[in-house]
């Protein structure tokens, strides 16, 4: 936990679900790193991203959530984002991001999209 | 390949939006760069009002990264040099902690080339500038794609750059071209927080310095507010009472609310009196009331920074000598505990002093007895009973020192100086030794304490005989005279012994000193008592090898 805004919650031994505030912007783009790092560094090799209170996301927000998906990869996990708002959806979509990153609609199919892939 | 000067909107709403882009591209592009543009507000917003460096870099970084939809960006900025330096990096995804970024802003060729070649660049392009380099090589292994850097007029202030896209795609013109408009709108804010990271670097420093310092030091501005102080001055205000406030709410007060006259009276008063000069003045002993104690402080109070438009700044170093005062205080009861104890050794002298006038007598009335000299024998007698009781009254006077009192009656000096000899010289210690007399004949009797003087002159020719014995001396002298100047009258006992160490003489009469092998070092200390009671003084004049001459100066009469 780094910030009121950030929450985490342990879902099983690979995958841990981190809640974004409303807003991922310059001001906590770097909590959001860090938050994702420490669950790294824990061993997780799966983290949910819940975005369904998030109604801006800024370009930092973005670069937090590049800037760190590889190392998931690599491990052979990754960052799936879920309850994307149309907002934050179209950012993506504008960054040309919605093939690269793993956007699925809900909880569910996110925590079954890492189970599948365990 | 200088670039123009652009400004993001210009960019924007300009050259980057070209008739060949499909529509749906022209909208995304525009879209991303309005996005760009507010992050870049919101980041120029947050440097200017709150340069917090560390924060504000790896926001950039991270908005770059979002912003090129980029597998990683980076920025390398200098550390507090007018150069690179030893620079800072700041980076994302793959870049993370790769140090040949930080050797790129220490190559002194690349350097230069950035500083002629400020537009944004390929990385390959700088593969073809400079092949060999293996800087160059190393970026490219990196991963790097687009590099820009960061000039302010001629200064490099730092280096941009981005990996690759993480969809593959090749960074066009038109994005390179952004990168670089984004390098230039954000190099004024990234100079001026590196500029307040410095001054606060600098502030930190100075403040790790002040609070190296043991004293409390206040510095106030020419309006005399405080504007700075240590922690040892937090913990002197703290620490005077639950009144003071925390010292963190100190700063930019007035220096009387500083110092309340409640709890330092008189402190303002007495710094802005010594508030002259570099150099510094102390003022000695200023006392603080605290709620539950009172301490005492040496204040120094200097000015610095003098200029003609402004009034100098003032440093006030603030010195707790409380527990100094306490330890000074301690020590003087210690001394007089040990002055006590010295007493009961000076007793133990002076009775052997009696001792030997009673032995002495006694010799004598014996000698005068086996030849049956019978009125010598009623003087020694006599001597011996006046002895006795001088001893008597010795114990009674001198038993606490504290109750040491004279008892004054008008006496003749010189008779008492006859009638000491008379009974000294026969000593043994004294057979090998000449004493002289010199006495002022004007001399008339005055109020004295006759056994004190008596007992100071007889401790004077002990230790003359001493000192000439100490010297090895074949011929011992030993002059005693008196004389009156005025209302003033002086004794003086000289001898040509062994002479005193200046290092002893300063201290002879104050403590535990002697330059006799088997001296005990507390005859003398009876003999300044003695003198003190009369309101007199002694003065030596020795020389070691040569002799000591003991000079008392004693009034004629109590002082008026």
């Amino acid at each position: 936990m780094t910030d009121s805004n950030i929450n985490r919650r342990t879902l099983n031994d690979d995958t841990v679900l981190i809640t974004a505030g409303w807003t991922l912007d310059n001001n906590n783009a770097h909590e959001m790193v860090d938050a994702i790092m420490l669950a790294q560094a824990d061993g997780y090799k799966f983290i949910i991203i819940d975005m369904r209170d998030l109604e801006f996301l800024s370009s930092a927000g973005v670069g937090a959530i590049l800037g760190t998906v590889e190392t998931n990869r690599e491990a052979g996990g990754d960052i799936v984002l879920c309850n994307l708002s149309e907002g934050v959806q179209h950012v993506l979509t504008v960054l040309d991001l919605v093939d690269y990153l793993t956007i699925v609609p809900n909880m569910d199919v996110a925590v079954s999209r890492c189970t599948a892939k365990t | 390949m200088h670039r123009e000067n652009l400004t993001l909107s210009d960019t924007l709403m300009g050259p980057t939006l070209t008739s060949r882009m499909s529509l749906p591209k022209v909208q995304h592009l525009a879209e991303r760069q309005a996005l760009a543009l507010d992050a870049l507000s919101k980041l120029a917003r947050q440097f200017a009002g709150n340069p917090n460096f560390d924060q504000l870099v790896h926001a950039l970084v991270l908005t770059i990264t979002g912003q090129f939809a980029s597998s990683g960006a980076f920025v390398v900025v200098r550390n507090r040099s007018e150069e690179m330096g030893q620079p800072l990096l700041y980076a994302t995804g793959r870049f993370v902690n790769k140090t040949p970024l930080i050797a790129l802003g220490q190559c002194h060729k690349l350097t230069t080339f950035f500083r002629q070649n400020i537009a944004p660049f390929r990385a390959t392009d700088l593969v073809a500038v400079y092949p060999d380099n293996d800087v160059v090589q190393e970026l490219l292994s990196c991963g790097v794609q687009v590099i820009a850097p960061l000039v302010l007029g001629e200064k490099l202030v730092g280096l941009m750059g981005i990996g690759a896209r993480v969809n593959g795609a090749e960074y066009d013109g038109a994005e390179i071209e952004f990168l670089g408009t984004l390098a230039n709108s954000v190099t004024p804010f990234l100079a001026s927080s590196i500029l307040f990271r410095d001054i606060a670097g600098l502030n930190a420093w100075h403040l790790e310095i002040l609070n190296s310092v043991k004293q409390g030091v206040f510095v106030f501005d020419g309006e005399r507010r405080l504007s700075k102080m240590n922690d040892a001055a937090c913990a002197i205000l703290e620490s005077l009472g639950p009144d003071q406030r925390r010292c963190t709410t100190q700063l930019g007060e007035m220096i009387e609310r500083v110092f309340p006259e409640t709890v330092f009276p008189g402190w303002t008063q007495q710094i802005e009196a010594h508030s002259t000069g570099r150099r510094g003045r102390v003022i000695e002993s200023l006392v603080a009331r605290g709620s539950d104690s009172e301490r005492i402080f040496n204040v120094r109070v200097g000015e610095i920074g003098h200029s003609e438009a402004a009034k100098p700044d003032l440093v006030v170093t603030v010195d707790d000598i409380s527990k100094q005062k306490d330890t000074e205080h301690h020590l003087f009861e210690l001394e007089k505990f040990a002055e006590k104890g010295m007493l009961a050794s000076s007793i133990g002298h002076e009775l052997n002093n009696y001792l030997g006038l009673i032995l002495g007598n006694t010799e004598v009335g014996q000698h005068a007895l086996e030849n049956a000299n019978l009125d010598k024998v009623a003087s020694c007698l006599a001597k011996l009973k006046d002895s006795v009781g001088k001893m008597a009254r010795f114990t009674a006077g001198l038993m606490d020192y504290s109750r040491m009192e004279t008892r004054q009656t008008t006496a003749d000096l010189n008779a008492i100086i006859g009638d000491v000899l008379s009974f000294v010289t026969v000593h043994k210690k004294f057979k090998r030794i000449t004493v002289d007399i010199d006495l002022d004949p004007t001399l008339r009797p005055f109020l004295m304490d006759p056994d004190q003087i008596a007992q100071l002159l007889l401790n004077f020719l002990n230790n003359a005989g001493d000192a000439i014995t100490e010297a090895r001396r074949s011929e011992g002298r030993i002059t005693v005279g008196t004389r009156q100047d005025g209302r003033k009258v002086t004794l003086a006992v000289s001898d040509n012994g062994a002479g005193i160490p200046p290092e002893v003489r300063d201290v002879l009469f104050q403590s535990r000193k002697t330059t006799k092998e088997k001296g005990h070092g507390f005859g003398l200390v009876t003999c300044g008592k003695i003198v003190e009671n009369h309101h007199g003084r002694v003065t030596i004049d020795t020389e070691v090898g040569r002799g000591t001459t003991f000079t008392v100066h004693l009034p004629l009469g109590p002082p008026a």
